[in-house]
């Protein structure tokens, strides 16, 4: 066991130098000047000439080999300085740190309804099988599978923005935010929601969850689907297994042995998958928080990644990466833990 | 024929077999269904006028038009081809070269495997989208760039499935009995192990392939795959994004110009998951039985 | 049991969460305080140090923050310049601007006194040398023009590796002086358009307070630190967030991509604005900045030309635009195409490519100037109007008599059967034709010239390619190859910064940012390069005005390029907001110092 640990802590450092060294290697693909497009945003740019677009060039050594910049950025990123993100126009780290509570929120937010909607109704489904209830479970969850993200934001913001006032785009209201700007308000981890709960400010609270109820309900309808899907598949090998059927010669209610037994043992893979979830979740995250004006990782992910800014593309892999390698780590260990088998293979 | 009728008694999978039919029936119709102008490409969307403005369904443009007068019934036809294009090339070339890979990890083993299984997870590890954006934005606007990108990134599941099967096929007594009479690794290998391997693959490459659609209808939507004009679902979806959001008074006024993309979308994917559900259903050894 | 009961807890708490937060609606609705203006734009600030600006949006932005010696005045044009931080617009008439025998120009600015920075500090004279050193050492914004007209030499690695920091800062100290009151400017050679250098009113040469800029770290202001300060990226600027100004506004927060919060200065030397606070917020989708100017959340927003639908009849709302900007597209035809490139396919003149040198034949060029339908670009842009040369109408000495090459499909039948002695239109030719993400209206125009020449012979083919801009500057570039780069016509605009005709020489100098990678840069500086030069040293009216006319004719008789058309802008507001002004400049700014919200009596 110690020895699995161990060898999955020292993979940890290796995956993410493969991921960094892989962005490198992709970065070679660029000519120069295609780089030095992250500097030059504005056609009066073009105006000043090509000296002008060659000194950039030199300045931010666009032209050096790949060993030459890999080391460069190691050796800075070794002395804890990520780079300038030029899209963000601060720090990588910086911009990083600033983004993340924004995405984390409503990955909170939004992951609670995923899990307990997916086991519910993936359990409904595995025991009402063949049922009309399978049946509408399994297109619900169908439909979330097939509808993409943006589709889907779309229509919730026509119908529940647009039409109605009710649910705005944005993280939060101007008041809002002049607030949490000023003095009074003191901003504890950057999550609104949590913030506001710390100081106690009910209407914060209110305004950021209203800003929240969107992006919340797109994400929970694409990521339930899937999970609900594995929930359900788990569940019925769960409860083809032969303890199910003593557990029933028993005399046991079914509910009990549905909720104590099978269920229990159904759980164990979909906590492997709702690791794996996080990681699957930033794809449906850069859309969502795009379409709905959210400053957070996803966005910023995209706009680094539109425009080519290397430093901050890297800076976010390195974050996700270890997001989710840790993530699966732990998932890993759990299993393990908590499933027997598993321990001694 | 048994695969069939299993097929059609479930009503879910009978729906989707008929929903992926007609969609196929479309797409290989289409030049018959929307010509195409003299001279360019069929997937250049006809443009009837300059104007920004998306003008509503009318005789000469039965689905309207979206922003730049791009005719959104020859788009939607003609997507029926992009979408197909784009879920079986992708899926064919990843699963292709994942078979590839996985193979070769799981029959020469050791360090051979140990390396691979090691890049495989750094491209795991790069969440799936911002990996293809980024390629993407590296190679450059187009469906084919949008595509490689997507199969550079995509190979992966299928490498570590086919793996997990020939590791476990390996094993069996099956295979002890031929290696015992004198059989050779690669004999083995093509013959006995792999058409058996294969099964799971293909339910998993089925399932994959709504999955794709959808990734590559976000790309596009994000302004990464086909470039504005090109008959794309996605493409057409994104360059509608700016006429959803109405004043209240008239809240669905240019409703044209995302439902009838996004229904397509929508029911083209469905219908792969539909069917590859139903696939799974019949081919997974551990659901047999019931 | 319990898991039933907390899946009902779960749902009821979701529903009663839902509907308290969705009763928060009352407490956002009307708020339009009648003392803070908000305004919506699509991209974020570069950043807020001016001698840094590279994009339209911080400028716009930083001139309500700090102010420049002179400027256009307010509810003005373009073509006027009143004094800012000057007391007076220097001129021969008032002996400011004087010119020595041998042609050196010394042009004075007086400084204004009693004239306060938001840190307290008084502008002095030493204020504004600093300034323009600064300016002079920098490798950013201005910094070019300033050292070529001054010091006759732009490039920055001239003056820091060839000439040396000793001569460097020698020319400096005799460019700028400090004479009494006067701040003195020594020019070489006279030149007109240097006095447009400092109309911006702050937006990129702003004058900086000397003591706050040393103390935040910034260039000393000596010759030893010349070599440390000169190359400093946005990321290594101290005050690339920071700001001192004497404008109407000062800096209270600066949330990065997010939005910039500007606070009434009081001490402000003009006199205190109507309005206590701006904030400009970042909305990058349309849809939602148009609904938050609906629910009056939003006082002002820029949206594109092809908006404009959505807007007309919006009550509450109104519609302030030109038809006429200062920004000009036009397509460009290179005469010098990179051979190895994918573009011109077979590279002969054989109906399945073009040869690299297909542009040098003038009837060529004529041709598709004739096939270019102008009035359908305008209409694709949505706002705009057609030009007739490469300079737009609201920039002087436009000649609206100029001859011009109007849509004719018969024309350009003509000249393609004349071009190649009649090899192009018997073979036929194919080639790529270009234009990039970053204007998507660019595509429209790419299409509308493939149409119009298609039209004429199926022969002609024409593939129409977007790139994005990265891949577009490196195309355009050509890098450091001979050639013109890889693209034989490609979309692209310009944007003229001020008013003054001799922005022209981009297209048509010799070393001009496109002429020089057009091909025709030898035709370029025997006849172009001389009429430039003096353009700018003619301080006549009418001398002046001959010599564009020259320019243009030349231009439009050689075919350089295919002009397309001038843009427009568009500004939607609520009726509530009053005193908001445009400029022609292409610097679509607000400013904010004349606007207040309320309704006249």
């Amino acid at each position: 066991m110690l020895t699995y640990i161990a060898r999955r802590f020292m993979l940890f450092p290796l995956v993410l130098f493969g991921v960094t060294a892989l962005i490198f290697f992709l970065m070679q693909f660029l000519t120069p000047y295609q780089l030095v497009a992250l500097y030059v945003t504005d056609i009066t740019e073009l105006q000043k000439g090509p000296e002008h677009l060659e000194n950039l060039v030199e300045r931010h050594g666009l032209n050096d080999p790949f060993l030459v910049k890999y080391s460069k950025w190691l050796g800075s990123l070794l002395r804890g300085n990520l780079g300038w993100s030029r899209s963000a126009r601060m720090p990588v780290g910086a911009a990083l740190k600033r983004f993340f509570p924004s995405t984390l929120e409503l990955v909170l937010w939004a992951s609670i309804p995923i899990v307990l909607g997916g086991v519910w109704l993936g359990t409904i489904s595995a025991t009402r099988k063949d049922t009309l209830i399978d049946h509408g479970a399994r297109l619900w969850a169908l439909a979330g599978v097939s509808l993409p993200a943006f589709l889907l934001s779309l229509f919730l913001l026509t119908l529940f923005y647009t039409k109605t006032g009710w649910f705005p785009p944005g993280s939060i209201s101007l008041w809002a935010e002049k607030l949490i700007l000023s003095g009074e308000f003191r901003q504890y981890t950057g999550v609104y929601t949590l913030d506001a709960l710390l100081n106690g400010n009910l209407a914060v609270f209110f305004d950021a969850l209203r800003h929240l109820a969107l992006p919340c309900v797109a994400l929970i309808i694409v990521q339930w689907a899937s999970l609900m899907r594995i929930m359900r598949s788990t569940m019925l090998e769960a409860m083809r297994q032969d303890y199910v059927t003593t557990a029933r010669a028993k005399g046991l209610r079914e509910r009990i042995v549905i909720n104590k037994h099978a269920r229990r043992n159904a759980l164990l893979p979909v906590v492997t998958i709702a690791g794996a979830m996080i990681a699957r979740m930033i794809g449906g995250l850069v859309v969502i928080e795009t379409v709905f004006s959210r400053k957070g990782l996803g966005s910023f992910a995209m706009s680094a990644a539109l425009q080519l800014d290397f430093p901050a593309i890297l800076g976010f892999t390195l974050l996700i990466t270890a997001v989710t390698v840790s993530a699966n780590l732990v998932v890993d260990l759990l299993y393990a833990w908590i499933d027997p088998r598993v321990r001694l293979s | 024929m048994k695969v069939l009728r299993r097929f059609l008694t479930n009503p879910l999978s009978a729906i989707g077999l008929l929903l992926l039919v007609g969609f196929a029936v479309i797409a290989i119709l289409a030049p018959f269904i929307a010509p195409p102008e003299e001279n360019q490409s069929p997937y250049r969307i006809p443009r009837d006028g300059w104007m920004s403005e998306p003008q509503a369904p009318s005789p000469e443009h039965p689905f309207g038009t979206t922003q730049g007068q791009y005719d959104i019934f020859y788009g939607v036809i003609w997507g029926t081809r992009t979408a197909f294009r784009i879920g079986i090339t992708l899926v064919a070339v990843a699963s292709s070269i994942g078979i590839v890979i996985g193979s070769i990890a799981a029959y020469f083993g050791g360090w051979v495997d140990e390396v691979i299984m090691r890049i495989t997870d750094v491209f795991f590890a790069f969440p799936y989208l911002v990996a293809a954006m980024v390629v993407t934005t590296i190679l450059g606007k187009g469906l084919d760039r949008m595509m490689f990108a997507l199969i550079l990134f995509g190979w992966m599941p299928t490498a570590r499935l086919i793996r997990s099967q020939i590791l476990v096929l390996k094993e069996t007594a099956y295979v002890e009995a031929i290696r015992a009479i004198g059989g050779s690794h690669l004999r083995i290998l093509f013959r006995h192990i792999m058409p058996n391997a294969i099964f799971p693959v293909i339910v998993q490459a089925t399932m994959a392939i709504g999955f794709m659609i959808v990734l590559a209808a976000t790309l596009s939507f994000l302004g990464l795959g086909a470039e504005p004009g090109y008959a794309d679902w996605g493409q057409m979806i994104s360059i509608a994004r700016n006429w959803v959001v109405m004043p209240p008074g008239t809240p669905f006024k240019y409703w044209y110009t995302i439902v009838f993309p996004g229904v397509s979308l929508l029911l083209f994917s469905l219908s792969w998951n539909l069917v590859g559900d139903a696939f799974r259903d019949i081919y997974d050894p551990r659901l047999k039985g019931r | 049991m319990r898991f039933r009961r907390l899946h009902t807890w779960a749902a009821v708490l979701t529903v009663v969460v839902l509907a308290v937060s969705a009763a928060g609606v009352a407490q956002s609705g009307t708020v339009n305080s009648p003392d803070t203006l908000v305004t919506a734009r699509p991209g974020g600030i570069d950043t807020l140090d001016p001698h840094y600006g590279s994009d339209i949006g911080s400028s716009i932005f930083v001139g309500n923050i700090y102010g420049g010696l002179l400027r256009h005045p307010r509810f003005g044009t373009v073509n006027d310049v009143e004094p800012d931080l000057a007391t007076v617009v220097p001129s021969s008439e008032n002996g400011l601007v004087t010119v020595a025998p041998d042609g050196t120009t010394f042009v004075g600015f007086p400084i204004r006194q009693n004239v306060l920075f938001h840190n307290g500090a008084t502008l002095t004279p030493e204020d504004v040398l600093y300034t323009f050193q600064r300016i002079l050492i920098t490798d950013a914004g201005y910094g070019a023009d300033f050292r070529d007209i001054l010091l006759g030499e732009p490039d920055i690695n001239h003056w820091l590796e060839e000439a040396g920091i000793d001569a460097f800062w020698d020319a400096i100290q005799l460019a700028v002086q400090i004479k009494g009151n006067i701040v003195e400017f020594r020019l070489p050679e006279p030149n007109v358009v240097f006095l447009n250098l400092f109309a911006d009113g702050g937006r990129y040469n702003a004058i900086m307070n000397k003591a706050w800029c040393v103390e935040q770290d910034c260039w000393p202001g000596t010759k030893e630190t010349i070599t440390d300060y000169a190359l400093v990226t946005q990321a290594e600027n101290p005050i690339h967030g920071k700001t001192n100004g004497t404008g109407p506004f000062k800096l209270v927060n600066w949330d990065v991509g997010s939005s910039v919060t500007l606070e009434r200065f009081d001490d402000y030397w003009e006199g205190p604005a109507p309005l206590k606070t701006v904030i400009r917020r970042t909305i990058p989708e349309w849809g939602t900045a148009r609904s938050l100017l609906e629910q009056g959340d939003v006082d002002i927003v820029t949206p594109e030309a092809w908006y404009i639908p959505q807007l007309v009849g919006l009550p509450g709302v109104n519609l302030v635009f030109r038809d006429e900007s200062l920004t000009v597209t036009f397509l460009l035809l290179n005469q010098n195409i990179d051979p190895t490139a994918a573009s011109i396919w077979s590279g002969q003149l054989d109906g399945a490519g073009i040869p690299p040198d297909f542009f040098t034949d003038i009837d060529i060029r004529k041709a598709m100037n004739y096939a270019f339908n102008r009035d359908a670009a305008v209409e694709a842009s949505g706002l705009g109007s057609v030009i007739r040369t490469v300079i737009p109408p609201a920039v002087q000495y436009y000649d609206e008599d100029q001859p011009f090459y109007a849509y004719d499909p018969e024309k350009a039948e003509e000249h393609f059967k004349a071009a190649w002695g009649g090899e192009a239109w018997e073979k036929g030719f194919k080639f790529t034709l270009y234009w990039s993400s970053l204007v998507p209206t660019w595509e429209a125009y790419a299409q509308i010239l493939e149409a119009g020449v298609e039209a004429i012979n199926p022969k002609f083919q024409i593939e129409v390619q977007g790139l994005e801009w990265p891949s577009y500057i490196d195309g355009w570039w050509g890098g450091l190859s001979p050639f013109g780069g890889p693209f034989p016509v490609y979309v692209l605009g310009n944007i003229y910064t001020s008013t003054d005709a001799s922005m022209v020489e981009s297209v048509m100098a010799s070393t001009g940012a496109f002429g020089s990678t057009l091909g025709y840069s030898a035709q370029a500086r025997e006849e172009f390069d001389p009429l430039l030069a003096l353009g700018v040293q003619t301080f006549e009216a009418e001398a002046r005005r001959e010599i564009y006319e020259d320019l243009q004719r030349l231009c439009y008789e050689n075919a350089l390029v295919i002009p397309s058309h001038v843009g427009g802008n568009v500004f939607a507001m609520r009726d509530w907001v009053q005193g908001f002004y445009m400029l022609e400049s292409w610097r679509r700014g607000t400013d904010f110092y004349t606007i207040w919200k309320g309704y006249p009596e």
